[in-house]
């Protein structure tokens, strides 16, 4: 596998605040081509955050702190602007595709400035390319489709828009923001077909963030668990769901419900999760957490390999205790 | 099409409404305590005076009569005569128009020059102190009263710098653009501000937007943002307000016309007014209304345009 990206002490900073507060990192990410990479947390965890800031696209008071950014270029990994990456090495869809789309401009045109700003040609050239990738991410009918305002498509097929928008880029890579938070279920599925397509198919190179386990077991080949900002846990997915090392993964995996057990009821993690500027010393899971001990309380654990598996890193002072 | 029949159900209704507004103006005669006709013809008039101007404006008749014969008069283009001049209302108002014209179209074009560039500047730099100083320059604009405007810029511009001239409309096209400058930038002094504000608070808005994100994400230029996106937006916060500031650009006119003594319309009513000269004080107020309904028409139209689900409803 080669590797495509790799980003090294990522860190989101608050702009305006006296003393550094950081809401996410430092953390470590890498990708390969053709693989797809699953970002999962609860709301706030900064899985978001750690996603904008690789194209620097954080929203207002927050900035990107420190973190080298490499991309492959010619066979080699080269650090690169984050600004530069933007549509042409990295693409993004976005959680919300009824906003991600200028309600004042027909679809076709989106996609066609889109492919015009990369590309080069005319705007003729520009609608007939926005009608094959209309048509290659499945919008039935293209050639009318193209000519439809956003507000005249359904959320799915809007999420189909902004995916062939993000497609126009030609980019390796294509970051995926909650796709499927706000479409129905089977919309859901069908988004997910599609960009596991495009993945197998095309060779995109994948990170999605959700908080979604069910839908992350199925789409994700490695995982990263972010709680408080920080990864974790991280290793393959079918490591992750099998054998998960982390006390949060753990509890993560205890909440989840299970169709084959209608006995019992789900358990949750006790607490909630601490804001930014609250981030307790030690461990930050510590807290909340049914086997920290003092030294959690006291030193931060750093995210290491395990002895049993070396391609999973867990952050925890009690990996490999009994349990 | 959709937009075609809201166009024309848009120029329907505003039938009833020129209906209304003729009904208003014809009532402003009666309005006045006391006797019209002898309003009109001053305590000094004799008996008969004040018969025969009553005779003269058909007073005498009962109002849906004048009413109707009002409306008719003024379809044929009949809106009276001067009650102090003689002359035709209508040759009035043709030879008091273009003045008036010129400077609202040429305060518009530089209102809306202005209020873009400068909201544009004020919302890319939000927060920072090039921003606030805008705001302070615009709230400075929203308080200071315009005939003062008027007034400091012939003071501190026109009589120093002797550039421009201080009053009249000049006689050749050349003359009429260059007696409009001042005029014209009091008028953008007294419009603009509320117009800076409210396209600041429309982009500072517009830049939160996922779709702005996301264009960023695809690659796009900051300048393709504002031009090919932001632009539509803004254009329909800047048609709306034209059609809402309507009024105050009215009046902003008239005053402007006053302190730099420009031969328009305003200035007009206000000496009519003084001469409680009411077929012309009707005449100005029936095109002004008349002008207020086809701004507000011309802004529903262009806004169907700019906004696809306008015409939905």
């Amino acid at each position: 596998m080669t590797r495509i990206l790799e980003i090294a002490d990522l860190r989101v900073d608050l702009s305006r605040a006296e003393r550094r507060v950081s809401p996410v990192g430092p953390v470590d990410l890498w990708l390969d081509a053709g693989e797809c990479l699953g970002i999962v947390g609860e709301s706030g965890s900064g899985k978001s955050l750690t996603l904008k800031a690789i194209l620097d696209l954080l929203p207002d008071g927050l900035t990107r702190g420190t973190g080298t950014q490499k991309i492959a270029q010619g066979g080699r990994l080269v650090p690169t602007d984050p600004r530069s990456l933007r549509g042409a090495k990295i693409s993004m869809i976005s959680q919300e595709p009824a906003a991600a789309l200028d309600p004042l401009m027909r679809i076709g045109d989106l996609i066609g400035e889109i492919v015009r700003h990369h590309s080069g040609c005319s705007w003729a050239e520009a609608r007939l390319r926005a009608v094959d990738l209309l048509r290659r991410v499945g919008v039935p009918d293209p050639e009318t489709r193209a000519r439809f305002w956003p507000h005249e498509l359904s959320g799915g097929l809007k999420q189909r828009v902004v995916i062939s928008m993000a497609l126009a880029c030609q980019s390796d890579m294509l970051l995926c923001d909650e796709p499927t938070t706000a479409l129905d279920v089977t919309i859901q599925a069908q988004i997910v077909d599609l960009l596991r397509d495009l993945q197998v198919n095309d060779g995109l190179g994948l990170i999605f963030v959700t908080h979604d386990l069910a839908l992350i077991r199925q789409i994700a080949d490695r995982i990263c668990i972010m709680y408080a900002g920080l990864i974790v846990e991280t290793g393959p997915s079918s490591e992750i769901f099998s054998n998960p090392q982390h006390p949060y993964t753990r509890a993560l995996l205890a909440a989840l419900p299970d169709i084959e057990q209608s006995e019992g009821r789900l358990v949750p993690i006790e607490g909630t999760p601490p804001a930014p500027t609250a981030f307790p010393q030690g461990c930050r899971f510590g807290p909340r957490c049914p086997r920290a001990s003092d030294v959690c309380r006291q030193t931060a654990p750093a995210l290491l390999a395990t002895e049993d598996a070396q391609d999973v890193k867990v952050a925890c002072h009690h990996t490999g205790d009994v349990t | 099409m959709d937009r075609g029949r809201f166009i024309i159900r848009r120029l329907l209704q505003t039938i009833p409404l020129l209906a209304g507004i003729m009904l208003l103006v014809l009532l402003l005669l009666h309005v006045v305590p006391g006797d019209p006709a002898r309003a009109i013809g001053g305590i000094s008039a004799s008996e008969e005076q004040v018969d025969q101007i009553r005779e003269e404006l058909g007073l005498n008749r009962s109002l849906p009569v004048q009413y109707v014969s009002y409306v008719g008069n003024a379809l044929r283009g009949d809106l009276g005569r001067s009650t102090r001049s003689g002359r035709t209302v209508t040759s009035i108002i043709a030879d008091r128009l273009a003045p008036t014209a010129l400077l609202l179209a040429c305060g518009m074009i530089l209102s809306i020059a202005l209020s873009s560039v400068i909201a544009v500047i004020s919302a890319r730099n939000k927060d920072s102190a090039l921003d606030f100083a805008l705001i302070g320059v615009t709230v400075a604009g929203i308080s200071i009263p315009t005939f003062w405007a008027g007034l400091m810029l012939i003071l501190l511009i026109a009589l120093p710098t002797g550039l421009f001239p201080i009053n009249g409309f000049g006689d050749t096209p050349l003359e009429n653009l260059h007696s409009i400058v001042l005029p014209a930038l009091t008028f953008a002094i007294a419009i603009s501000p509320v117009m800076i504000r409210a396209l600041r608070a429309k982009l500072v808005d517009l830049y939160r937007q996922d779709f702005v994100m996301m264009s960023r994400a695809a690659g796009l230029s900051e300048n393709a943002i504002l031009y090919r996106h932001l632009s539509r937006h803004a254009a329909i916060t800047l048609v709306t307000m034209i059609s809402v500031q309507v009024g105050p650009m009215i009046f902003v006119s008239v005053v402007s016309e006053k302190t730099y003594a420009r031969p328009g319309l305003g200035e007009a009513l206000v000496n009519a007014v003084s001469q409680r000269d009411f077929p012309v004080i009707q005449g100005i107020t029936l095109v002004t209304a008349l002008f207020v309904t086809a701004v507000h028409l011309t802004a529903d139209i262009v806004i169907s345009f700019l906004n696809p689900w306008m015409t939905l409803k």
